[in-house]
């Protein structure tokens, strides 16, 4: 608007005082009054206040115009053109014409009969006029300087299209000249022509020729996200209503874009319970199980759940819930409909009554609409079995527990109800099998085997179980025999010779302890061809199988053919150190009777002084692992000591960033050698204090004691933003990661799924964070046993009074498998509590009263069904 | 993406049934002409190629079918080949909106 110009044009002499207050007004944007007070002055002074009167009828005429006071603004243009020059008032007569009159006088305004000054108005103008005149589809009766019959062509090509004749539109626009002044229109025809034609590529090619600031560049944008979706730029959140509409259109039922538009609308508001309620409401059939969009439409607004944020999903999860539960769904299809996605939500964090009821209802609902059907319902008990067979290790980080099942009952139960239901279900049966092995129900796990082998005899899965099971009840020779069926079938599955390498092993040792030494060696030969070239393959190696038979044959065979096979052994081992390493293990697993020396263990303990480099540790850690992870293994706590000791050697010799790093993430940073680590860590930042990736390291390891989230996350940000800068792609996706698992900590002192359901319980005082931890932390402590309880709260209160050292050094000493960040939260929270209540006041034995979640409130109702 | 709809089958639709409607599919989109239509359509063959796969996708998938409530729209109508033009009306009404935006 003219505001901040309003005081600069006519001023001619010095400024007196009504002058002065003129232009305030003017400057003020207050048009009508500095109009009205002009017009006296304007008849004593003509010649210093007509600019003056000029500029404030200009603003009061574009005034007018924004307020769609159209006869008014026409006044007062009528009244400029009285005294002003052409070009001040053709411009707005223009603007006029735009936004309120039709064709001719719009064509009339933009395109005036030539000589009388048609060059005020710019090319922007001009072509926003045509765009008007083309889209108004008016009766065009003007003397415009203006090519009419190139309207009509172009106007009759867009109802060609609107008829699907699209041939005939594009002969319409085919005379009409390259420069044509609807140039865009003819790039807008001839893109939809081949849009439903069905020519993607020409029709995108067209439609994005198209200058996106006019009308046909508009109107081609939901042409374009048809023909690439969000690929090509285009967001949906950010198109305008009447585009979604348009798209609505297209892509459905013509009569629905009102609803889909509106649905749209407060999906990308973040309101999914909204839209579900709005369709709902709208559309007798949804929710839909059928093909066409309402069921598209159904199936969207059930399956959102799962990619909606954590929060969202939530609350979203909770809606739908109600729905089902409070038995208000408009159907039993809907019901149906609802109970699996709860059901398919719940597996996320499984509860083991809640889901098996859930199925339960889900399967008897479903017979009762679309009939029974016994494989249906035996893979919706697999699913469950399968689940509530999940392991959970359940550690508190003061002391890791044995994984256990979610419901190791239940997924038996499940299970053998899902064979019954379709004994040709295998998915079914491997999963009991696992939940009979693990639990060692060996009877019955044998059972389960032989049947499926009768019933699967070909089958790769079932083959392998056997076969490994074959090896657990000590029949060697009928297990390698499914074995090799197994391999004979897909050579390409590397667990199958792995196996078979085993199964070999395990005979020859068999055969040697039985005094078989001939049937041994013949069981060793047949493991040549499963050898594999890679030095860290501990079973399939040259060296592994080298050793492996070189120890039997010491203990159990002939010592010259020992000496033979240790040899081959330690000169293809990666390292003698390792050589030294898994010859000691093995010779702890093979050797019964205690009888014969160790003959690897001496030398591996004098060699901690000896020349090992950083990789050559990394792979007895790499062994040390792999012997860790291996049931039956002999204890390994004095190799693991050694190692250690190892580790102290490795950083006194060269070793380059390569060989830390690969030592580093080969360790478990809260495993038994993070303390020996950190050197190695240290060292390279020594030489380079950026480095982002070590620097990430030594967070890791060493933490600032007492750091926040907040802090750790500006921390690796930092980091993140420095490998950005050297382009180290490792070192970027690990902050990431990093940054990725803090995320997932933040949220954490508000997690509360019950807290929207506190509408009249609103505590001013109430602070989220501590309090919230506070529950969660008494509830941790109500789930332990007393003894359990009693050692975690005397923990807390250590940590309440313990001093910054004592929190540094507790935190070198972190549980295995215990983030940092945890521990820095839980202290945090532990803290903050004892600072809001006084160091000697106990925590309020009662938690918050709240109505119970979805969840809850179902489990609580459960046993009213 | 819903694998009846790439392969334009019901979801009532036999093992026979779906296997000749793949099998038309692939002949006009082989893999060397349009291989990500090949792919696509070869995918959810495998999801739906027996009772068991089928049940399975029935039971258990859960896909959104979309980025929003219109994109699965699209997406779907997409699969169907293009769409009929807006009416003349609807363009009408469209176009002036454009003009004037």
């Amino acid at each position: 608007m003219m505001k901040a110009g309003g005081s600069s044009s006519g001023q001619g002499g010095t400024q007196n005082a009504p002058e002065g207050r003129i232009r305030d007004l003017l400057a003020q944007g207050r048009w009508r009054k500095a109009r009205d007070e002009i017009k006296p002055l304007c008849k004593t002074n003509r010649d210093r206040y007509l600019p003056l009167l000029i500029e404030a009828n200009v603003g009061l005429a574009r005034e007018m115009l924004e307020k769609r006071l159209t006869s008014e603004a026409r006044q007062v243009v009528a009244y400029l053109k009285t005294i002003a020059p052409r070009e001040t008032w053709q411009t707005l007569e223009a603007e006029i014409a735009l936004k309120f009159a039709d064709s001719s006088a719009v064509l009339a305004a933009c395109f005036p009969s030539s000589g009388d000054g048609s060059g005020t108005i710019s090319e922007s103008q001009r072509q926003r006029a045509l765009d008007r005149v083309v889209a108004s589809f008016q009766p065009v009766t003007t003397e415009a300087a203006f090519p009419q019959a190139e309207l009509a062509a172009v106007r009759q090509a867009l109802a060609g299209i609107a008829v699907e004749q699209y041939d005939r539109a594009v002969e319409l626009i085919r005379p009409l000249p390259r420069d044509s002044l609807f140039r865009h229109w003819i790039l807008y025809i001839r893109g939809l022509a081949a849009f439903h034609r069905g020519d993607s590529e020409r029709a995108a090619k067209l439609l994005a020729a198209v200058p996106a600031d006019t009308a046909p560049g508009r109107a081609a944008v939901p042409y374009l996200y048809w023909l690439s979706g969000s690929d090509g730029g285009v967001r949906l959140e950010d198109l305008p209503e009447h585009v979604r509409m348009a798209l609505a259109r297209l892509a459905a039922a013509p009569e629905a874009a009102h609803l889909i538009a509106r649905a749209e609308r407060l999906w990308h508001e973040g309101r999914p319970a909204e839209m579900y309620s709005w369709l709902r409401k709208s559309i007798d059939e949804f929710p839909s199980e059928s093909q066409d969009w309402i069921g598209t439409l159904s199936e969207f607004c059930l399956h959102c759940l799962f990619i909606l944020p954590m929060d969202a999903r939530t609350g979203y999860g909770q809606f739908l819930d109600e729905i089902e539960h409070r038995r208000r769904s408009k159907s039993a299809r809907e019901n149906k409909m609802l109970l699996r996605v709860l059901c398919l939500d719940c597996e996320m964090d499984p509860d083991a009554l809640y889901l098996e009821t859930q199925w339960t209802r889900f399967i008897q609902l479903r017979e009762q609409l679309d009939g029974v059907n016994q494989r249906i319902s035996s893979l919706a008990f697999e699913s469950l079995g399968s689940i509530l067979a999940i392991e959970h290790s359940d550690d508190d980080f003061s002391r890791p527990r044995r994984p256990r099942m979610l419901d190791a009952d239940g997924a038996m139960r499940t299970l053998k109800r899902s064979v019954q239901l379709d004994s040709d279900n295998l998915n079914a049966q491997l999963a009991l099998a696992h939940v009979y092995h693990r639990l060692k129900r060996q009877g019955e796990y044998s059972r389960l085997l032989d049947g499926m082998t009768r019933r699967f005899p070909d089958d790769t899965n079932v083959l392998i179980l056997a076969g490994t099971g074959c090896l657990d009840r000590k029949a060697y020779v009928k297990g390698l025999k499914y074995l090799e069926r197994a391999f004979a079938q897909d050579r390409l599955n590397p667990a199958i010779p792995e196996a078979i390498a085993i199964a070999r092993s395990l005979l020859a040792l068999d055969h040697f302890r039985n005094g078989r030494p001939d049937a041994a060696r013949e069981a060793f030969n047949a493991i040549h061809d499963l050898v594999v070239d890679r030095q860290d393959d501990f079973m399939r190696s040259s060296w592994t199988t080298a050793l492996r038979r070189g120890v039997l044959e010491h203990l159990y065979g002939d010592d010259a053919q020992a000496g033979g096979a240790l040899a081959e052994a330690d000169a293809a081992a990666p390292n003698h150190e390792s050589y030294l390493l898994f010859g000691h293990i093995l010779w702890k697993l093979y050797e019964r009777r205690g009888t014969k020396p160790d003959p690897f263990a001496g030398e591996f303990r004098r060699s901690p002084g000896a020349q090992i480099s950083a990789a050559g540790a990394a792979m007895l850690v790499h062994i040390l692992e792999f012997w860790q992870r291996r049931s039956g293994a002999p204890p390994l706590h004095i190799a693991e000591s050694l190692i250690r000791e190892y580790l102290r050697a490795a950083i006194r010799r060269p070793f380059t960033r390569e060989d830390a790093r690969e030592l580093i993430e080969r360790l478990d940073r809260s495993g038994p050698f993070a303390r020996e680590v950190r050197p190695f860590i240290k060292a390279i930042l020594k030489k380079d204090r950026g480095d982002p990736l070590f620097r990430l390291y030594s967070v890791r390891y060493d933490p600032p004691p007492l750091a926040s989230v907040e802090s750790r996350r500006k921390t690796l940000t930092a980091i993140l933003k420095e490998a950005v800068r050297r382009k180290d792609d490792h070192a970027i996706q690990a902050v990431r990661r990093e940054l990725d698992a803090l995320e997932l900590l933040l949220p954490l002192p508000s997690i509360d799924p019950f807290d929207q359901f506190d509408e009249d319980e609103e505590d001013e005082d109430f602070v989220p964070d501590s309090d919230a931890m506070a529950d969660y932390l008494r509830e941790f402590s109500a789930s332990m046993d007393p003894r359990e309880r009693k050692e975690f709260d005397d923990f807390q209160e250590m940590l309440k009074n313990a001093s910054e050292e004592e929190i540094r050094r507790l935190k070198k000493t972190l549980p295995k498998g215990m983030p940092d960040e945890v521990f820095d939260y839980f202290l945090d929270s532990v803290r903050r509590r004892t600072e809001k209540r006084g160091p000697t006041e106990a925590p309020a034995p009662t938690p918050r009263k709240r109505r119970r979640g979805y969840r809850n409130q179902y489990q609580g109702n459960l046993f009213d069904l | 993406m819903n694998p009846f709809q790439i392969l334009g089958v019901a979801p009532s639709a036999g093992d026979t049934e779906i296997r000749q409607a793949y099998l038309e599919a692939v002949r006009e989109a082989p893999p060397d002409v349009n291989p990500e239509r090949f792919a696509a359509l070869s995918r959810a063959y495998e999801m739906i190629k027996d009772e068991r796969t089928r049940l399975r996708y029935i039971l258990f998938h859960k896909e959104c079918p979309g980025d929003s409530p219109l994109d699965a729209l699209v997406h779907r109508a997409r699969l169907q080949g293009p769409p009929r033009p807006l009416g003349l009306d609807a363009m009408k009404e469209f176009l002036k909106k454009c003009a004037d935006q």
